[in-house]
Formats: structure tokens, C-alpha cells, sequence
């Protein structure tokens, strides 16, 4: 550096001027010269420059010991963590803590303290007796006639140290001007210094604190200063007066000298100065405070502004935030206390340092609040804001959690607030869920939840309640609230489930016959308090895991033993008396967290299982009174039996008479009464109580379908030969709620068409079964001609029979009933009751798929359309064989069999295409037993 | 409306498996020996009206016909606990006792005395259920009652109940050994034209594979009859077990052999079943699935008709259908369906599609079995013309030196002649062409070749 023309250049300047300010010569003169020559040697060679680190460290250990030895312990405390503080601290960008740089600077520092160059400095006359409390002077009275040696000379401090000494006394002396002036109860004079300090002075601060009249009168003080002041523009203030002023700034004081209130911004004034410190850093020191004051007046103008029109996570965010401020408040008073005291040095440095972690907090504070209630906008709906709040809030601890701090103790106690602001925030959202999921009731009146009600479904007892009562009120809450990803679904599930059992009002009533869960009714554990349990105990446990176990295990049995081991650390974190009895230095009531985990997975963790539990409970409840009061499976049997023909003798039964009649080309009026008596008997076989299953003859779907068999058509004769013919028919089978959350209109109607479809079948298998081989096997005739025709007819029967026996099989075994199979084990482990509608709409799609029967692709419809061929054809060929062999001409015959050959075949081939492409593989064999 | 099955048991091996078959259903319904339902069986879903109806007392009754012309069996069974369940008004026992002495014209032409009193029974029977779905005859062919007055039954009956069904169970003489009856082929043949024509189904039992499978399948040394009607009552009601036990499919009688039989003549059904276990405690080695069953059903030493070797090679199936009772998971079904016809394991026909055909059954909650899934197969498979071939052999045999025709003579039919002898001779010869034309590709045109 010393080669650097630049930085000898300046250096030159600069000596020049030393020079100039110093000595009386002109530059240029011998003498000017001479004393350049001598700076410069002294700059450039002079021991500052190679300061010895060890020597400087000895010197700063006998400043240390001096004190020590002096009865000074907080000084020596003091000097030598301030050194510390400042070799570990980097000057600038380019120069890292502990280097050279340091060393010089220290060094003449403490040359400079040893050759004081300060003239208006005045020594205090008397020195101040802080320990005299009462009004006798025992200082005076013990020292009296000793001649104490004064060990606050200047000499022995640092620069700081200085101006303590330097200010105290005259901050007293403005202070008696004032109280003087005010007050005459309290008369004083200068040689009763030292009893009536602490009076005065504590006076001063209360009477300020009652009453904002004072300050004008510092004003006018002030003003009065500045006419004296030999700067005009600028107060010269002492640390007094800016600790007084900070305090009353942090504790949210309007109307202060030092911070002009503009525009509910706290500003610094600049017309004050201290005179031991640069303006620069000055400013900067107090901009520091007038940041964070800022947004405490923010914070307090949220809290007091909060009522009970706002949401309640805002309110309970508000709470938390409150108490958080009381803390603040009351680490305030305790500083404010003790500068009042004076019984210790306390200057702004000391400001910094006590209020630190609450400075770092704030200003974390400030950012969520900047991120969330900052971004508020008035038309959004209160569930956004909330949960943004929540989101931030967690963010913030998450992320803070993942600070790897070595001296963790003051991260983790802001991660300790943090971790609380957000617990006690969620508790509204919690206690929502915890009501609707235990009592059903969906309590969020202001409408905050990330899930809400739509308001078309008002009340369970719709049949879409379960579809579509709740819908997330914010978007993306994976993303948004990540702790609460992994309940949503059971909690819905859960929700609903309670919602409907509360509307049938068998809340608790069957836990009495079978509880089959444990769950004690009373005290019912709030799931707020439970889940902070949780996350405690997963806090400051080792073995987080085991705990989970015991946890849930514990939150049903509400064993006290094992919660009062936690209800230190409770009382200690969670308690606001926690936050307020935390003193400036002790972290001591802070355990670190023990848990390894990441915080997120604790909280999901700690969550999970409480609220699987609670839903777990109102499903199982539910799934309960579906199955025993409601005979879910009853109903569901009960449409299996009639509409998939699991009765099948009933059914055969039924649907034969039916054939019968459209056989003898009777035409389905629209007497439905008739049908009703067929379908009753057809019931009488089996020995059990009717099921409430009825015909009803629906005229219109077919006019829909096509019209095929219209209104108009159907008095026409022949449309018994229709393969339609039997669409009209409908099974009817009631189901009232709740039941039909689970059997909803849709599949009812999927029902039908099934039903309709294996009518359909039936008809034409009746067909084909009903055909007697006496019919066209006639005794009497022997001619080879007939006897052909009627061979090649029974072939013809045989394949189409087989044809069709085959499809039915496949329907019958294949589909409906390994569906079936395949729901009931579903059915069995239906945790809750989505898992049942689940399954038996996968049931329904199931069949219909495998039944080829969505007609969604081109060979489905290809399918259907030639097994409707089909179909008709038995129907026809049943007519054909009635005509008698006779009547049948060899060419029909042989028609028919072409048509059918062509069919059956075109069906084989196109059911192998559907089978290979390979989504159904069980289509496979029914596809080769066609070809 | 049930639909009612009656049962005829005729002649002494009739009355026997009939015997056997009521006790098994018995059994299977949980109804006691003497037609008390056991208190245990509450299962209502079952189907006992199809067989059985209930008297005022509520007892259950079956609706079955027992006729002897001897009354040596039919006492047996009014000795045996059971006698009691059966309406005595239903037993009909020849009055002289002498039975028809193993002729089938004495037992044709006794038929002919008393048919009125029996249709008394059989047309009170009829009038009693309220959609008679048809007959279930019991007999076998060798004797004089069973195939004497089975035929004379068979084509009154016909004519009687044009409309209704007329499934047959009928037992074939044991062709390996020595028959007591000399005239058992006369016998066999001229009740094979009754089956031929008047019949709809015929579930062919034969003797032969019956003491085959007793012998070689279940190890017994020599099999009595007790053990063989043993075997074909689990036949009959495994048979009829989609018709007790109603499922989604095959719920009547005609549904379950309607698309076994493709022409009039070819209603002659082989069964099969497994697994053949006499003895119940029989541990098995696996867990049976439903392919292992089909795929045994499949095997010839598990049929019930014995047609020599030649079977697999120029023979068919023209039809199957698989009844599959006890834990079945039914989407085994397909996967069995498709694994047999990728390994080829059964023969169908050539001029047309076949496979098999399942009916998933369950299986009586009272009777315990070891099996988790047993299964019968009832199929047309055109081998079984060997067993009319065998018939027609021996009955070449005798007719040729017109052996033992005296008996015979001596009734009005073959007073004169024996044309009816030679008629059945030729509905039998047609029958074995018609079933051996069908395992050919051009059946389809079977008739226009024989022009």
C-alpha cells in the first residue's frame, strides 16, 4: 500500500493539513517543512502502524485488572467485551475482523486516552454517588476527610467510557434546571447534589410519563439550550435525553422532540447532535430505532384495531402479537428502570444490546407483515387473508428453523416466538375444524377457514351435500398451508361425516352399544390443546417417535402425569407471563429443542394423528349408523338383487312372466299395476320381507332414447318384437337420505340402464330357451327336405344360444359378479364413507366399461350395435320357428344364417380388437369363444 | 312361482339313487329325516321349493314318485329313517309284487295297466306346484321296472306334459363284467329309442366308469352300490344346485340345458366331478382353485360315461357347462377360461363356436366338506356314441342269434314280431351317426350327405 501513488498523495494532503491546523507556520516555511517531515516519519514509521496485537490485548487485560482491582466489575466486564466486540467485528468490507487494522486503531486509541487534547473537557467536581439511596449520605459519611483517588480519569477509558462521565452530570444538571423551574416542592442546591439526584430524577421520569405538558417545557428547555448553544441550528443533546426519547419512541409515544410524528411516521430530527458522536453515526443509530418504532406503532395500531369484526385468526394473531408487545413492553420498563436508576452506566450502545433480540424480531415481524397483512386488499375474502398470514407466519419459523445457528439460544428463542405466534394463530382454524369434526357444526362465521361451505348446499339432507357442500376457500392450500396438505382430505371426509350424523341427531348416541373406538366423551380434549401438547412433547423429546405413539394414546386417556412432565416447558414457552418474566439476559428458561426433525415434519406430524383419530372416529361413527341404522348394505343388496339380477330366480321369475306376455304379442300398457302384482309374486318365492322395490313403466325414456317405441308408436302392433320393448320397464327402488349419498341419483340411473340392458338379454335368451325342437321335428314327416331345414334350424338355435349364453355368462360371472367380489372387500375396509362411494362408483363405472356399454369409442358402439342385431335376431328367429317348419322356406334359413354368421363372427373379431388393445383383458376369453 | 321339479323314481336302481338323492338334499337343506327343518338352518336364501313343498304341519315333503313293481326297495326305504319324509300317497308299488323280472316289455306292458293310477300321482303332483317346470326321471336301462316302465312313463308322459321338460338320470349297465340280466341289451336298447325321442335331457350314468372311478379313483376294492348311488346323488344335486341355490345365472331347469343340446337327439350328457372323494376327512393338498377344478372336470378319468381311449382323437365337445360350487372367486373365471383355451385342454366342435360355459353356485352351509370348491361338468361330448356303439354291439350280438327272446315273446309287443326291437336298433344306429357326424366340420349339412 505504502507503494501506492494515490494513497501517497493523500497522505501527503492530509499531513498537510495536520500540519496547518496544528502549527501556526506557512506552508512552505522551513519550520512547515520541518513538521511535515516529522508527521510523516511519525506516520510512516511510528509504532501505530505495526501495533503489536499481544501488547495491545496486555494493555486492555490491565485496563481489565485495574478495574477489577478498583471494584469496578461491570467496567471491567465491560472493556473487555467491548474490545472483543471490536476485534471481531470487520471495519470495513475489505478489512476482516482481528487484523492489523484493528491493533492500530486500538493503539491509538489508547495513546490518545493517555494524552487527553480535549480542553473543554471539565472534569466533574464531585463525584456521584449512585449508591445513596436514602437521604443520608453514607458515602459522604464514610469518606468524610479521605482523599479519594478518582478512577474515572479519563486516562484509564475508552472513548465511550469518556463520554459517560462526560454526560451523566450534565444531563442531571439539565434535569435540576427543569425541576427546578417546574417543581418547587423539591428546592435544591448544587452542593445537595447527591441526595437529591435519584428523587429528582425518577420524579422527572414520572411526571413526563403522566403527563405530555413537560415536554414542552424540554422544549422550551431545549430552546432555551439552543440560545446558548454556540451552534446555532443544533441541539446538543446528551444520552439522557435519547434514551429517554427511544424509550418513549419503542413504547409507541407520539409528540417527541427527537422524532417528529409526520404522517404517523416517525422521523429524526436533524437539527440535534451528541457531541461525542458523529452526526453520521448519530443519525444512523437513531434511524436504527426510528425503523423499528415504526413498525411498532404498525403492530399496536393492528392490535388495538382489531374487534371482533375482523377474522378470528387476525384476532388470535392479535392476542399473540399483544402479548408479544407486553413482553417488549415490559423489557421497556425494565430499561427504562434502570436508566432511571442510573445506577449502572446505561447508554444507547447498551440500547442496542439489551433490546437486540427484540430488534431482530421486529424487524422478522415487519417482513410477515409486509408479506401479509400488508397485502391485504378489502376485497379479499377473509379465508385468503388468514391463510396467507398462516402461511407467512409458518415460512418464517420454518425457515428460521433451518438456520443453523452454533450459539443457537437467541435464534431459537425468536424461533420460540415465531413458533408461538404461528400456534396461537392457527388455533382458530383448528378449533373450526375441531367443532365441525367432533360436533358436526361448521362454526366459521367469518368465513376464514381454508374450506367453505357452498352456500347452494345449505343443508346435508341434499343429495350433493357429500359431492359438493365444501369446497377449499383459497387456492393451492398445499402450497400455501403445507402443514395442513396432509389433513385436508380426512378432515373433509371427517366434517362431513360428523355434519350428517349431527343432522340425524345421533351425535354420541350409539357410542353407549358399541364403541368400538374409545374415545372419551367427556372432557372432550380440544385439538388445539391436544395438537400443542403434541408438538411439545415432540419438541423437546428425544424420541420423537415413540412419543407420537403415546401421544395419541395419551390424548385419549388425558393421563396427568405424563402432561405435567411437559408443563414446565408449556407454562415456560407458551404462557405470555413466560414471555414477560424473561429478563434481558437469561435465555435460561429456554430449553433448545431437542428434536432433530425438520419443524415442518414435527407439526405434520404432531397434527396428523389427532385429527386422524377425531376423523377416523366421525367416519367410523358414521360408516356405523349407515351399516346398522340404515342398512347401507341392505340397500345396496337390494339393488344388486333387482337391478344387477342377483336374485336371480326372482328376477327370472319376473322378467319371464313379462316375455310370456310380450309373447303373446300383449302390449305393455301403461298399466303398471299389472307388473307390480308379477314382480310381488315373483318376491313371494323368497321367504324374506318384501324389499320396497317397485315397476313403474316409463314411457318417456324410450321417446327419448330415440323413439323407437314412442307414445305414438307403441299401440302399433308388433312392437312386442322390438328388443326394446322391455326399456319401458323401470325397477323402482326408494332410498331416502343419507342413504343416497352413496346411491345418488347417477348411479340410480346407471342402474336402470343395466337393468335394461340385461332385459334385453334375458328377452332374447327366453327367446331362444323357449323354442321346443317338437315345434319343427314333425313325426309324421319324413321328407329329407324337411328334416334339413329343421336340422339347420336347431344349429342356427345352438349358435345363437350359445352366442348369447356366453355374453350373459360374461356379464353375469365376469363382470357383475367379480365386481361385486371386488367391492364387498372394498366395502369391508371402507374406512369412511367416501371410501364406499368411492368404491361403488368404481363398481358402476367398472360394469359399465366391461359391459362395453359407455359407447364411448367406435367399437364399443360397433359392439352394441351388433348385439342389438343380435338380440333382435332371437327375438325374430323365435318368430320364425313358431311359423312351423313348413312355413320356413330353405332360403330364409339360410339368410338368417348368413345374418348371423356375419354378426356373430363381426363380433368375435371386433371383441379380440377391443381385448388386445389390452384394457380389458378379460374380454379375452368371451372374445375366443365367439371365433 | 317356483318353478317345480318332480321327481319320478322308477324301478329299483331308480328308487335307489333317487334314495340316496333325497337324503343328500335333505342333508344339503338341513331338513331332517323326517321333513323337520333342522333348527340350525336359518338360511333363507336357499331354494327348497323346488324340490320339496311343505304339508300344513310345515313339514317338507319332496315331490317325488316312487314306483316299484317290486316292493323289496321301496320297503327298505319305508324301513330307513327317511320314511317318514316321503307322501305315502306317492308310493306306488305293483300290486302282485312280482316286479317286472328284468323284461323290458313286462315292465313296459305293466306300465300300460297301471299308468292311471299313476298319473294320478304325477297329475296330482303337477296340479300341486304352481309352474311345473318339468320331470326328473330316475332309472337305469338294464333292468325290467326302470327300463321298461321309464319308457313307458317317457312317452306318456310327453304326450301328457308336451310343454314341460323331461330330464332323465339314467343308469347304464356295467359292460366290463358279467351281467346277472342276460337280456340287459335288449333292455338298454329299446329304452335308448324312448330316451332318443321322448326325453329333452338324458345325464348318462354309466356303471361302467362309475365302478372305474370307485375302483381306480377312490381305491375302494369292490364297490357297493351304496358307495356308486353315493357318487351319482352328489352328481344330481351338484346338478341341481344352481336351481336350489339361486345365483345371478341358470335359474331354471331349461336355462341349464337349453344350450347344451344343439339338436333334438343329442341330449345325452356326460358329467363330471370333482374332486371324487368319498371319504370327506381327506385332507387336501392345496387351496383348490377355480382352474384347477375346470381343469380337472376336464380329464377323462374324472367322467362319468367310460368311452374307451379313442375319445380325444376324432371326438368333440359340443358343449359345456361347468357348475362351480363353494369359495369361488369369480374373477378366477375368466382368467381359467382363457388359460384352458390357450392350453387347448378341451376339444370343441368344428363348425361353430363352443367353450365352456360356468355357473357359479354355492354350496349347502350344513354339510361340511373339505373342498373349497367342487365342480361338476355337464357336457355333450360326442364320444359317448361309443356307449351307444357298445350297446348296439352286444345287442347285435344276441339279436343275431335272437337269444333270451322268449321272455319277451311272451308280451304283446313282440307277440309278433321284433320290429320294435330292430326300430330301436335303428333310432340308436341314427343317434351314433348323429353324434359322430357332429364332431365333423360339416354337421351343418349333416342331413343333405345322408340324402
Amino acid at each position: 500500500m505504502a507503494k501506492n501513488p494515490e494513497y501517497q498523495k493523500t497522505l501527503h494532503s492530509l499531513t498537510t493539513k495536520l500540519v496547518t491546523c496544528l502549527a501556526p507556520f506557512l506552508v512552505g516555511s522551513e519550520n512547515f517543512q520541518s513538521c511535515m517531515e516529522y508527521s510523516l516519519s511519525n506516520i510512516r514509521y511510528h509504532r501505530f502502524l505495526d501495533a503489536d496485537g499481544h501488547r495491545i490485548a496486555r494493555q486492555i487485560d490491565g485496563l481489565h485488572d485495574k478495574f477489577v482491582i478498583h471494584s469496578k466489575p461491570e467496567k471491567a466486564v465491560r472493556i473487555k467485551k467491548m474490545f472483543h466486540q471490536f476485534q471481531n467485528t470487520g471495519i470495513t468490507d475489505k478489512i476482516p475482523p482481528n487484523s492489523q487494522v484493528h491493533d492500530r486503531l486500538m493503539s491509538i486509541l489508547l495513546h490518545l486516552s493517555d494524552h487527553p487534547i480535549n480542553h473543554a473537557y471539565v472534569k466533574p467536581k464531585k463525584r456521584i454517588q449512585i449508591e445513596h439511596r436514602d437521604a443520608f449520605n453514607w458515602g459522604a459519611f464514610l469518606l468524610e476527610g479521605e482523599d479519594r483517588p478518582t478512577c474515572s480519569s479519563s486516562s484509564d477509558e475508552s472513548e465511550s467510557e469518556n463520554a459517560v462521565v462526560d454526560t451523566v452530570p450534565r444531563t442531571i444538571n439539565h434535569i435540576q434546571q427543569t425541576s427546578t423551574t417546574k417543581q418547587t416542592v423539591v428546592r435544591i442546591t448544587p452542593l445537595e447534589d447527591e441526595v437529591v439526584l435519584p428523587t429528582v430524577v425518577s420524579d422527572y421520569w414520572n411526571f413526563n410519563k403522566s403527563s405530555y405538558e413537560v415536554h414542552t417545557e424540554f422544549l422550551s428547555m431545549c430552546s432555551l439550550k439552543n440560545v446558548k448553544s454556540s451552534k446555532a441550528d443544533l441541539n446538543q443533546l446528551k444520552e439522557m435525553h435519547i434514551l429517554r426519547e427511544v424509550i418513549w419512541l419503542l413504547s409507541g409515544h407520539d409528540n417527541l422532540f427527537l422524532f417528529p410524528n409526520k404522517g404517523n411516521q416517525y422521523t429524526v430530527s436533524d437539527n440535534s447532535y451528541l457531541n461525542h458522536l458523529t452526526q453520521n453515526s448519530f443519525n444512523q443509530s437513531l434511524l436504527f430505532f426510528v425503523e423499528h418504532a415504526n413498525f411498532l406503532k404498525l403492530v399496536r395500531t393492528f392490535i388495538n384495531s382489531v374487534s371482533s369484526q375482523v377474522c378470528l385468526t387476525y384476532q388470535a394473531f392479535a392476542e399473540t402479537l399483544r402479548s408479544y408487545i407486553k413482553w417488549f413492553d415490559t423489557d421497556l420498563m425494565a430499561i427504562e428502570n434502570k436508566v432511571k436508576s442510573q445506577e449502572h452506566t446505561f447508554l444507547i450502545g447498551d440500547m442496542f444490546d439489551s433490546l437486540e433480540f427484540h430488534f431482530e424480531v421486529i424487524s422478522q415481524l415487519k417482513e410477515v407483515y409486509d408479506s401479509s397483512l400488508g397485502l391485504d386488499k378489502p376485497t379479499e375474502a377473509n379465508s385468503v387473508k388468514a391463510s396467507r398470514l398462516l402461511s407467512t407466519l409458518y415460512s418464517a419459523f420454518v425457515t428460521e428453523s433451518l438456520i443453523e445457528l452454533p450459539a443457537q439460544d437467541k435464534s431459537r428463542t425468536r424461533l420460540h416466538v415465531f413458533l408461538k405466534l404461528w400456534v396461537e394463530s392457527i388455533k382458530p382454524y383448528l378449533d373450526i375444524c375441531d367443532d365441525w369434526i367432533t360436533s358436526g357444526v361448521l362454526n366459521d362465521l367469518h368465513n376464514e377457514w381454508f374450506l367453505c361451505r357452498v352456500n347452494t348446499v345449505p343443508d346435508c339432507r341434499n343429495a350433493s351435500f357429500w359431492q359438493n357442500a365444501v369446497v377449499p376457500a383459497v387456492d393451492n392450500i398445499s402450497t400455501l398451508l403445507p402443514w395442513l396438505k396432509c389433513v385436508v382430505d380426512i378432515a373433509v371426509i371427517g366434517g362431513k361425516s360428523m355434519e350428517i350424523i349431527q343432522t340425524l341427531n345421533m351425535l354420541y348416541k350409539d357410542d353407549d352399544t358399541s364403541s368400538s373406538i374409545n374415545l372419551p366423551k367427556h372432557p372432550r380434549q380440544k385439538l388445539f390443546a391436544s395438537f400443542q401438547d403434541n408438538l411439545l412433547s415432540m419438541l423437546f423429546n428425544e424420541n420423537e417417535d415413540k412419543v407420537t405413539e403415546t401421544q395419541a394414546v395419551k390424548y385419549l386417556t388425558n393421563d396427568k402425569p405424563e402432561k405435567e412432565m411437559l408443563s414446565e416447558s408449556l407454562e415456560l414457552l407458551f404462557s405470555t407471563s413466560c414471555f414477560t418474566e424473561r429478563t434481558v439476559e437469561s435465555n435460561k428458561f429456554y430449553r433448545p429443542f431437542a428434536s432433530r426433525s425438520p419443524l415442518s415434519v414435527l407439526i405434520e406430524r404432531s397434527i396428523f394423528p389427532l385429527l386422524e383419530i377425531k376423523c377416523e372416529y366421525a367416519s367410523s361413527s358414521l360408516l356405523r349408523i349407515f351399516r346398522s341404522r340404515f342398512g347401507l348394505s341392505t340397500y345396496l343388496n337390494t339393488y344388486h338383487n333387482f337391478y344387477l339380477m342377483g336374485w336371480g330366480d326372482v328376477m327370472h321369475t319376473f322378467s319371464t312372466e313379462i316375455f310370456k306376455l310380450l309373447h303373446q304379442r300383449t302390449v305393455l300398457n301403461d298399466d303398471p299395476v299389472s307388473l307390480n302384482i308379477i314382480l310381488q309374486e315373483s318376491m313371494a318365492i323368497r321367504s324374506l320381507p318384501s324389499p320396497g322395490v317397485f315397476v313403474l313403466l316409463n314411457m318417456d325414456r324410450n321417446l327419448k332414447d330415440g323413439g323407437l317405441l314412442g307414445r305414438e308408436k307403441k299401440m302399433l302392433p308388433g312392437v312386442h318384437q322390438l328388443i326394446q320393448a322391455t326399456d319401458c320397464i323401470e325397477l323402482q327402488c326408494p332410498v331416502e337420505w343419507p342413504v343416497n349419498i352413496v346411491i345418488t341419483e347417477e348411479s340410480t340411473v346407471t342402474y336402470k340402464k343395466l337393468f335394461s340392458y340385461l332385459m334385453r338379454i334375458n328377452r332374447a335368451l327366453f327367446c331362444l330357451e323357449q323354442l321346443k325342437f317338437a315345434t319343427i321335428y314333425l313325426e309324421k314327416e319324413n321328407s329329407m327336405e324337411v328334416k334339413m331345414k329343421a336340422h339347420r334350424l336347431s344349429l342356427l338355435r345352438h349358435k345363437m344360444l350359445y352366442l348369447l349364453q356366453q355374453w350373459h355368462g360374461y356379464i353375469m360371472t365376469s363382470v357383475i359378479q367379480s365386481e361385486k367380489h371386488t367391492f364387498l372387500i372394498a366395502m369391508e375396509e371402507a374406512k369412511s364413507l367416501d371410501n364406499i362411494i368411492d368404491a361403488h362408483n368404481k363398481f358402476l363405472k367398472c360394469v359399465c366399461t366391461l359391459c362395453l356399454l359407455d359407447e364411448k369409442t367406435q367399437a364399443e358402439k360397433l359392439v352394441q350395435g351388433t348385439l342389438k342385431k343380435v338380440l333382435t335376431f332371437a327375438i325374430t328367429f323365435n318368430m320364425l320357428w313358431s311359423l312351423g317348419i313348413n312355413n320356413i322356406s330353405t332360403e330364409l334359413i339360410s339368410k338368417h344364417e348368413s345374418d348371423f354368421n356375419e354378426c356373430s363372427e363381426f363380433l368375435g373379431r371386433i371383441l379380440k380388437t377391443v381385448a388386445h388393445r389390452g384394457s380389458i383383458p378379460r374380454l379375452n376369453s368371451l372374445a375366443y369363444s365367439l371365433l | 312361482m317356483p318353478r317345480e321339479i318332480v321327481t319320478l323314481q322308477i324301478g329299483q336302481c331308480g328308487n335307489q339313487i333317487g334314495f340316496e338323492y333325497w337324503k343328500q338334499l335333505c342333508e344339503e337343506h338341513g331338513i331332517r329325516p323326517d321333513g323337520i327343518l333342522q333348527d340350525f338352518a336359518s338360511d333363507v336364501t336357499d331354494r327348497k321349493d323346488v324340490f320339496f313343498y311343505q304339508a300344513d304341519d310345515d313339514h317338507y315333503i319332496p315331490r317325488a314318485v316312487l314306483v316299484d313293481l317290486e316292493p323289496r326297495v321301496v320297503n327298505s326305504i319305508l324301513n330307513s329313517p327317511y320314511s317318514n319324509l316321503y307322501n305315502p300317497e306317492n308310493i306306488y308299488l305293483s300290486e302282485h309284487g312280482g316286479g317286472a323280472g328284468n323284461n323290458w316289455a313286462a315292465g313296459f306292458h305293466a306300465g300300460e295297466k297301471i299308468h292311471e293310477e299313476l298319473f294320478d300321482i304325477i297329475d296330482r303332483e303337477a296340479d300341486g306346484s304352481d309352474n311345473l317346470e318339468g320331470f326328473m326321471l330316475c332309472h337305469s336301462t338294464a333292468g325290467g321296472t326302470g327300463s321298461g316302465l321309464g319308457s313307458y312313463m317317457l312317452e306318456r308322459l310327453n304326450d301328457r306334459y308336451p310343454k314341460k321338460l323331461i330330464q332323465t338320470y339314467s343308469v347304464f349297465p356295467n359292460q366290463d363284467e358279467v351281467s346277472d340280466v342276460v337280456v340287459q341289451p335288449y333292455n338298454t336298447m329299446l329304452t335308448l329309442k324312448r330316451l332318443t325321442l321322448h326325453a329333452d335331457a338324458t345325464v348318462v350314468l354309466d356303471n361302467t366308469a362309475l365302478n372305474t372311478i370307485a375302483t381306480e379313483r377312490l381305491h375302494i376294492q369292490n364297490p357297493s352300490f351304496s358307495q356308486i348311488n353315493k357318487m351319482v346323488s352328489t352328481i344330481m344335486s351338484a346338478s341341481t344346485a344352481t336351481l336350489r341355490y339361486p345365483g345371478y345365472m341358470n335359474n331354471d331347469l331349461i336355462g341349464l340345458v337349453a344350450s347344451l343340446i344343439p339338436t333334438p337327439r343329442l341330449h345325452f350328457l356326460m358329467t363330471g366331478y370333482t374332486p371324487l372323494v368319498t371319504d370327506q376327512a381327506l385332507t387336501s393338498v392345496r387351496k383348490t382353485t377355480v382352474l384347477d377344478v375346470m381343469r380337472r372336470l376336464l380329464q377323462p378319468k374324472n367322467m362319468m360315461v367310460f368311452t374307451g381311449r379313442e375319445r380325444m382323437n376324432q371326438h368333440c365337445f359340443i358343449s359345456i357347462l361347468n357348475i362351480i360350487q363353494g369359495e369361488i372367486d369369480p374373477t378366477q373365471v375368466h382368467k381359467s377360461l382363457q388359460r384352458i383355451r390357450e392350453r387347448k385342454l378341451a376339444q370343441f366342435i368344428p363348425w361353430g363356436p363352443a367353450s365352456i360355459q360356468v355357473a357359479l353356485s354355492r354350496k349347502s352351509p350344513y354339510v361340511p366338506s373339505a373342498h373349497r370348491v367342487s365342480g361338476l361338468m355337464l357336457a355333450n361330448h360326442t364320444s359317448i356314441s361309443a356307449l351307444f356303439k357298445r350297446a348296439s354291439r352286444q345287442f347285435d350280438k344276441l339279436r343275431k342269434r335272437e337269444a333270451f327272446l322268449e321272455q319277451f315273446r311272451k308280451e304283446e309287443m313282440f307277440a309278433e314280431n321284433l320290429d320294435e326291437m330292430d326300430a330301436s336298433r335303428e333310432i340308436v344306429q341314427q343317434l351314433t351317426d348323429e353324434y359322430e357326424a357332429a364332431a365333423t366340420p360339416d354337421y351343418l349339412t349333416w342331413g343333405e350327405k345322408a340324402q
